[in-house]
């Protein structure tokens, strides 16, 4: 399957579009514009991708019209990560007995950069699927506004889902003496990077939590996605410098989502 | 004779001006020349270190704090400039200062309110409720903060009035900050017929706030009895939302959607009832 993401080239009032789950997305170019509409279907878990030449707008949709000094052919699409971290529930509980270590793999909404011109510049970004709003903080008046998503938890590699979203692999360690329930997580995605695997699918970087009142500073980011993924290209780069301040946050925030 | 005499009384009180007059046409030039470069120079320099020190204070604070550093330089900056016009012109500034504290001191008992005003102003510069940007609602005010000045804060209403409230009035006002907080709740009241079953009702009401992305699944949607009135059921319904441009927007969606559910489920709203019961009254013996 060819990706749906990189370089398109486009003729004179070309169209184009796309079908990413439960996005979609009409692309036409006319002269130095780009015209841009899209909507959502109700299923977010829809896995569908295709790729459409001249298909047809529908005439509800709204569309936009971007201007260029000089349009170029060529309309860059990549898949980029969430505009801000995301916190994922487990849609059954999820307990780690005391001692115990598991791998959780999580999907998490993908958004589209599209860019054009000559230099290429970022004109457009849109979600996959709109994910509902979320508060993360220990009250109403400190934390994080998040997206807020269900996961199934899965534990093999090979059970995680194809589509439009990425994958993060999450160790999670149990060293406290009481059983662990994860309730819900808060992933840092503005500072993780968007990997393609050989069968296609996309995931982030591997992150591991460790569970121990003792220990600080247990969670961490890794530098590459998981073994089990196989070998990966980056498609896409973080939106904040993961060594920014912010990343203690996002560290202490995906701690306090374990403990939940 | 008569004459030189006044003249020397009046060089005497002028003793600066008469300093400057007595002096060459060439020196006259020169000072001249001196104080307007000190002026403009002045001028100049004070804008850029006002707004070089304003960059400084927004890399590291609010618009509010970029506003008062960069003022602050520049009336500073202006201020030296002045001195040194002053001492350029021969003035001695050791007296003037004196005779300013004497003044300052004139002017304060004078102006109470205005030095009120100076005071409360510092005072909520330390405190710090609102900044430049915030929706804050004092007395029967609600508008954006423009800026926060030493006498005044000025404020747009949201039907675009100006309004300048003095600080002493603030000090003293309860002042509520919209928009300090990130996230903030919405209640939307509904008075319900007592035949109505309330758990469908809530049902209705939880999945209509599931449904839209824009409130947040926590602080989780609320929905309760609030009170048992006369004629109707009182029931809450409190949800959150991002604390941003988007609020009130999303608060008229949510009262929209709960109108459309209701009439949709037709669920009986509330309203004042009497119930007459007609008896026949027998006739009177």
């Amino acid at each position: 399957m060819s990706d749906w993401w990189g370089d398109f080239e486009f003729k004179s009032y070309a169209q184009r579009s796309w079908r990413l789950g439960p996005l979609n997305l009409w692309v036409t170019r006319m002269t130095n514009e780009w015209q841009i509409a899209h909507s959502w279907s109700n299923d977010p878990l829809d896995e569908t991708i295709e790729l459409l030449e001249d298909a047809e707008l529908p005439a509800n949709v709204e569309r936009r019209r971007y201007l260029f000094s000089s349009g170029g052919r060529s309309l860059r699409v990549v898949p980029r990560v969430a505009d801000r971290p995301v916190v994922t529930r487990p849609e059954m509980p999820v307990i780690i007995p005391p001692g115990e270590k598991a791998t959780l793999y999580m999907a998490s909404p993908l958004w589209v950069e599209l860019a054009a011109g000559d230099p290429l510049r970022v004109f457009a970004e849109i979600p996959v699927w709109r994910a509902s709003s979320t508060w993360f903080g220990d009250d109403t008046l400190d934390g994080t506004l998040c997206y807020a998503t269900r996961t199934r938890a899965r534990l093999e590699v090979t059970e995680v889902r194809a589509g439009p979203r990425v994958t993060t692999a999450l160790f999670v360690r149990n060293h406290h003496a009481e059983a662990l329930r994860v309730e819900r997580l808060a992933l840092p995605l503005p500072q993780m990077s968007v990997f393609r695997a050989e069968d296609g699918r996309l995931w982030t970087e591997s992150a591991s939590v460790i569970y121990d009142p003792s220990d600080r500073s247990p969670a961490k980011i890794g530098h590459a996605p998981p073994a089990e993924a196989g070998p990966t290209t980056r498609v896409s780069g973080p939106r904040q410098d993961p060594r920014a301040n912010i990343l203690a946050r996002a560290f202490s925030a995906a701690i306090k989502g374990v403990i939940g | 004779m008569i004459a030189v005499t006044a003249m020397a009384a009046r060089v005497e009180k002028n003793h600066w001006l008469a300093l400057l007059l007595a002096k060459e046409p060439d020196d006259i030039a020169v000072i001249a020349l001196r104080v307007v470069l000190i002026v403009v120079v002045g001028l100049l320099l004070g804008r850029l270190l006002g707004s070089l020190a304003g960059r400084v204070a927004r890399r590291r604070g609010s618009a509010q704090g970029q506003m008062l550093t960069s003022r602050f330089v520049f009336y500073g900056v202006v201020g030296i400039a002045g001195f040194m016009v002053l001492d350029t012109l021969g003035v001695e500034i050791g007296v003037l200062l004196g005779a300013a504290g004497i003044l300052t001191v004139a002017i304060g008992f004078a102006s109470q309110t205005s030095a009120s005003n100076l005071i409360s102003g510092l005072f909520l510069l330390g405190e710090r409720p609102f900044s430049i940007g915030d929706v804050i609602e004092v007395g029967d005010r609600l508008g954006v903060v423009l800026s926060v000045d030493l006498l005044s804060v000025k404020l747009r209403t949201f039907d675009n009035l100006f309004v300048r409230v003095p600080n002493e009035t603030l000090i003293k006002s309860e002042i509520v900050n919209l928009t300090r907080n990130p996230i903030r709740r919405m209640e939307i009241n509904l008075r319900l017929s007592y035949a109505e079953d309330f758990d469908r009702v809530a049902a209705i009401l939880q999945a209509l706030a599931r449904d839209n992305p824009d409130i947040l699944e926590e602080p989780e949607p609320i929905v309760w009895i609030d009170a048992l009135g006369d004629s109707a059921v009182h029931v809450r319904f409190l949800v959150w939302g991002a604390n941003d441009v988007k609020f009130f927007p999303l608060r008229s969606q949510v009262h929209e959607r709960v109108v459309r559910a209701l009439r949709e489920h037709r669920i009986g709203v509330g309203f004042p009832r009497l119930d007459v019961e007609a008896q026949r009254v027998p006739p009177p013996d």
